[in-house]
């Protein structure tokens, strides 16, 4: 159930998909899509539920900054209701795959959702991208131009650098690709009956073959596959033990930023905020008791490792947390490095099919008989 | 939150008091906060013991109290009995346990002992100051109860009930009630035939006003809970009805298509229409429809058109039953494995290579030559027969590791049954040990051995193979060291029993826990062996493991005791101490209800609200544990209470100063 087709566009690649979504608009293919756009004042890029095909202006499909998780707009959109209208929404390689768990995690309901997944060069840091002031068009074009350079762009987030899933996969129902593709070329591709269906109303599409972007996906994963595990090899040696943990950490402020941003920690009261952690002097007295004194406020690193037991097995690496983080700890690589690990024990990859059961729910005779280190 | 709170120190003799220094432990607990009273004593179970505390709980106007002393599944509810009795709410008293949890474990660290107490005993009281008052529920039941399984533990379960003025279903998936053993030629160590003893418990089953039959069926779907279960039924579709059926049996007697007789394990041919035997309850037939010339090739009707009563239907449809049933026994016995496993044998490869059931209808009066006993290959009279004990029982590398008990004795039995059948037959056994320890098995094997002249020979049997028309068995006596080789006619093998297929099915729709061999578990090994895990279900016979008939019986009259006695009552109460859910933090992801074995947690279909059944719930903290957000909690277990508590454990051990200090 898949098939690939070539958008040709001499309005610029941004430009070509916005007529072409224009158009699903118009045609009542869809009744609404969210796709990130700038500001009026053209200083920021976020997402927008657009209505109306003739408000479709300044969209950035490609867009090289991600202020939040999209799968959580989801999330929100269709948790308790699913959607009466037909939706679109463009995503990122790492929002798909936080969908893909959000819907396990019975978040999403993909009922009338439509999902774009676009190929992603790496975002910059919002605050690089809010702060670039003259330099943001240069910024967007260097992005756009990077698909097809042999090399990811310096200035993207580390969770980007050392991503290598950043094509559509099949658990999208459309893909929108630029790796392997010619100027003014975008693939369209389709993975699914709901995408099928899609493409098959858009217009100007030409027939294209698949092993020239396969190849160029190859080529790229494989690369970043091995940036990836050299990256985090090291870190490993980084955070390894309960010293360096603590150290990593160190700085932290408590503000649980990081939870708020993950789009996989999807509680609606996080238990770390409970009423289990509000201590009585008496409590705090007692511990302080056992070495003579103790740190305030407490509980810092049994939050951090907390959080991590509850949700690293979805774990999609989107690197929200460390975007999120004020004092500029990268959590995301710990959670990543985490998460591969115990993802790998339990033979699961969060994000990578809508079948594969949580591990968490799941209970195999055999488990964790070869828990290593 | 209890602010008055007491503890009473039980000496258990010298068990805890031996160990503990108790007057420290008891000065270090009248420091903790809201503690206002401790007491220590030599035996609080006795019955001085008990009016101690009483006492002490009215003077002292305590609002709630831990007693400190042996695990809490053997007093604690002594003790939560004198809180109902004084007007307190039960689940204001807790147990602390520092017999098994530090006396017991730590008698030769007197000190650490104390102190590792100490901190139990605070710990129980950080868990006491936050329960709240709970009260048990009360559901009401079906007095009717559904016996799964129609050998001789079902029989006898059904019976017990039946006679005890409760309605039964009676559920069998083959064509007749009876079991295995109705297959059996005679029984150890008395030799009874089962047509003596056992047809008249089958005759008494179909006349019982209390029981149902429902034979050809088999379970679809068992919902809801102990006294409240809906139980879907498949009766299987029989092509004869039985309404107009006589029973008469002149259908079998035309049937041109001849089968394997499964009741006598396919050493003979039986027919497409057929009972499992004679003596069938009930008597009325049903087509095997992969056999019936009709069904396979649309020719025949032989029997409908012998039929006096007009009774065959090929238009049958099987019929999905509904009822509702109080309490439910597994009662599904056991299969022999599959010799073919054990090719060493030159099992499934020779035809005189019989397994232990193939052996009884050999002998049986009612089997495939009229109980004279003759090899399957050619029908010779076996001058010889080897029997081998232990066939992939005892056998923990390859096959089962336990012992499939009842080998011994049947071999024993056979090969006395052999010597009478042939008398100048030789028999020998090989076995690993001979295990006859019930009443008068002994003294039968001694018998055998004896007086009938069986050869037995103490080691294993490395090979059997082919030599002209008889068959070499190359074994080891291991009593003498020496390599024995036996020419013989008819190898017959003691295969272990392994629980009867569909078992597995069974305890998947019911969510009863098996071992990992598929014998379903009982609640207790030693205390409730006729219970499950689950409540409402209860064992009898080989569905638990390998056991002989008299055991069988045994058990199943005690699972029908026990269903009696729920059935003595008009309501069942249902432990408070459960899962319950806070609605405002749930998210409706659903891993408590992926994680509950009970199918006690559902998502509400209109909310996706987790919502627990408080009757089927059992308490075990698997959703709490799993809920991330907390949403979850177990009734006086609050997570907050668990923190409470293993802060206690984290705490320094200098809160005590033992005399064991000095």
């Amino acid at each position: 159930m898949t098939g690939i087709k070539i958008l040709k566009t001499e309005k610029g690649i941004n430009q070509g998909l916005e007529d072409l979504f224009r158009e699903l608009l118009q045609d009542k293919i869809l009744d609404g899509i969210i796709i990130p756009k700038s500001t009026p004042e053209n200083k920021f890029i976020y997402q927008v539920l657009h209505k109306d095909p003739e408000k479709l202006s300044g969209t950035f499909t490609f867009s090289p900054v991600m202020p939040s998780n999209s799968a959580t707009l989801l999330k929100n959109m269709t948790k308790l209701v699913p959607s009466d209208e037909r939706i679109g929404i463009v995503l990122k390689p790492c929002e798909m795959r936080a969908v893909v768990e959000l819907v396990k995690l019975k978040q999403i309901n993909l009922e009338n959702i439509y999902l774009f997944t676009v190929d992603c060069a790496g975002t910059v840091d919002i605050d690089i991208y809010s702060k670039a002031e003259t330099d943001r068009d240069m910024l967007n074009k260097k992005i756009l131009d990077s698909f097809n350079s042999s090399d990811t762009l310096p200035e993207v987030r580390t969770a980007c650098g050392i991503c290598s899933h950043s094509y559509p996969a099949d658990t999208t129902d459309i893909g929108i690709g630029l790796f392997g593709s010619n100027t003014n070329e975008v693939y369209i591709s389709f993975h699914t009956e709901k995408g099928k269906e899609i493409v098959s109303n858009m217009k100007n599409l030409t027939d294209s073959e698949k092993s020239v972007r396969e190849k160029a996906i190859q080529s790229i994963s494989e690369k970043k596959d091995k940036i990836r595990e050299e990256y985090l090899n090291k870190f490993k040696s980084e955070v390894s033990g309960i010293e360096k943990l603590t150290s990593y950490f160190s700085k932290c402020i408590n503000c649980h930023n990081c939870k708020s941003q993950c789009p996989i920690c999807f509680c609606r009261e996080c238990f770390f905020e409970s009423e289990t952690f509000d201590y009585e002097s008496e409590q705090l007295l007692t511990w302080a008791d056992r070495s003579g004194m103790l740190k305030m406020p407490t509980d810092l690193l049994l939050f951090h490792l907390g959080r991590m037991n509850h949700m690293v097995s979805s774990c999609i690496g989107c690197g929200m947390c460390s975007q999120a983080c004020p004092v500029g700890i990268d959590v995301g690589s710990l959670f990543l490095l985490t998460g591969r690990n115990a993802q790998t024990i339990f033979n699961y990859e969060a994000g990578r099919s809508f079948e594969e059961e949580l591990p968490i729910s799941t209970f195999r005779e055999e488990e964790l008989t070869e828990l290593g280190e | 939150m209890n602010k008055r709170i007491g503890v009473f120190i039980c000496h258990c003799g010298l068990n805890i008091a031996g160990t503990v220094d108790v007057d420290a432990l008891r000065e270090a607990v009248g420091k903790i906060r809201n503690v206002v009273y401790v007491k220590n004593y030599i035996f609080l179970c006795s019955q001085p013991g008990q009016e101690m505390v009483s006492d002490a709980v009215k003077e002292h106007k305590l609002d709630g109290f831990i007693v400190a002393n042996c695990s809490p599944t053997l007093h604690e509810k002594t003790f939560r009995t004198i809180a109902i009795k004084l007007g307190m709410n039960p689940y204001l008293v807790e147990v602390a346990n520092i017999r098994e949890q530090s006396s017991w474990p730590h008698s030769k660290q007197p000190d650490y002992a104390t102190k590792k107490a100490l901190k139990i005993i605070k710990g129980t009281i950080k868990k006491l100051e936050r329960n709240i008052e709970l009260y048990t529920q009360r559901v009401g039941l079906t007095k009717r109860a559904l016996v799964i399984g129609g050998g001789i533990a079902g029989i006898q379960a059904a019976l017990d009930i039946a006679d005890g003025g409760y309605e039964v279903l009676l559920l069998d998936r083959k064509q007749s009630i009876g079991g295995h053993m109705a297959q059996i030629s005679e029984t150890f160590p008395t030799l009874d035939c089962p047509q003596c003893i056992m047809t008249p418990k089958m005759t008494e089953v179909a006349q019982h006003p209390n029981i149902k039959l429902y034979t050809y069926s088999e379970v679809e779907e068992i919902s809801g809970f102990i006294g409240n279960f809906t139980v879907k039924l498949r009766q299987k579709a029989r092509y004869v009805d039985w309404d107009k059926c006589t029973g008469c049996g002149e259908c079998i007697a035309k049937c041109p298509s001849k089968p394997l007789s499964e009741f006598n394990r396919n050493l003979c041919k039986g027919t497409a229409i057929y009972r499992d035997f004679e003596q069938a309850v009930p008597s009325y037939p049903v087509i095997n429809k992969e056999a019936c010339l009709y069904f396979q090739k649309g020719v025949c009707r032989v029997c409908e058109k012998v039929c006096p009563a007009a009774a065959i239907n090929y238009e049958d449809k099987d019929i999905i039953k509904e009822e509702k049933i109080g309490a439910i026994i597994i009662a599904t016995g056991y299969d022999l494995m599959p010799i073919q496993a054990l090719g060493e044998y030159g099992a499934g490869k020779y035809k005189d290579v019989v397994d232990g059931m193939q052996f009884e209808r050999l002998l049986a009066s009612t089997g495939p030559y009229a109980g004279n006993v003759k090899r399957p290959s050619d029908q010779k009279v076996p001058e010889s027969v080897v029997f081998i004990q232990c066939a992939g029982s005892r056998d923990p590398e390859t096959h089962y590791p336990y012992c499939s008990k009842i080998c011994c004795m049947y071999t024993a039995k056979q090969a006395l049954l052999y010597k009478h059948n042939v008398h100048h037959g030789k028999a020998y056994i090989f076995y690993i040990d001979i295990r006859s320890n019930g009443k008068g098995y002994e003294e039968f094997v001694q018998r055998v051995q004896e007086e009938e002249g069986v050869v037995y020979i103490r080691g294993k049997v490395s090979k059997v193979f082919k030599r002209g028309d008889k068959l070499v068995v190359w074994g080891a006596d291991t009593l003498t060291g020496q390599t024995v080789e036996i020419e013989t006619d008819l190898v017959v093998l003691a295969s272990a029993m392994i629980p009867s297929t569909g078992s597995l099915n069974l305890a998947s729709k019911t969510r009863l826990a098996t071992d990992k061999f598929g014998w379903f578990s009982e609640a207790h090994p030693k205390l409730r062996p006729v219970e499950s895990v689950t409540g409402g279900y209860f064992l009898a016979g080989t569905a638990q493991a390998p056991r002989d008939i008299p055991e069988t019986v045994a058990q199943a009259s005690g699972a029908a005791s026990k269903v009696l006695a729920l059935f003595s009552n008009e309501y069942i109460e249902s432990d408070p101490v459960i899962a319950q859910v806070d609605p405002e933090i749930c998210n409706r992801c659903g891993y408590c209800e992926s994680v509950c074995a009970y199918g006690a947690v559902k998502l509400n279909p209109k909310t996706r609200i987790a919502e627990v059944n408080e009757v089927l719930c059992e308490g075990c903290g698997a959703c709490a544990a799993t809920c991330p957000s907390g949403a979850i909690s177990h009734r006086n277990n609050s997570r907050k209470q668990i923190f409470d508590m293993i802060s206690v454990a984290t705490e320094n051990y200098d809160q005590i100063t033992t005399k064991f200090d000095k």
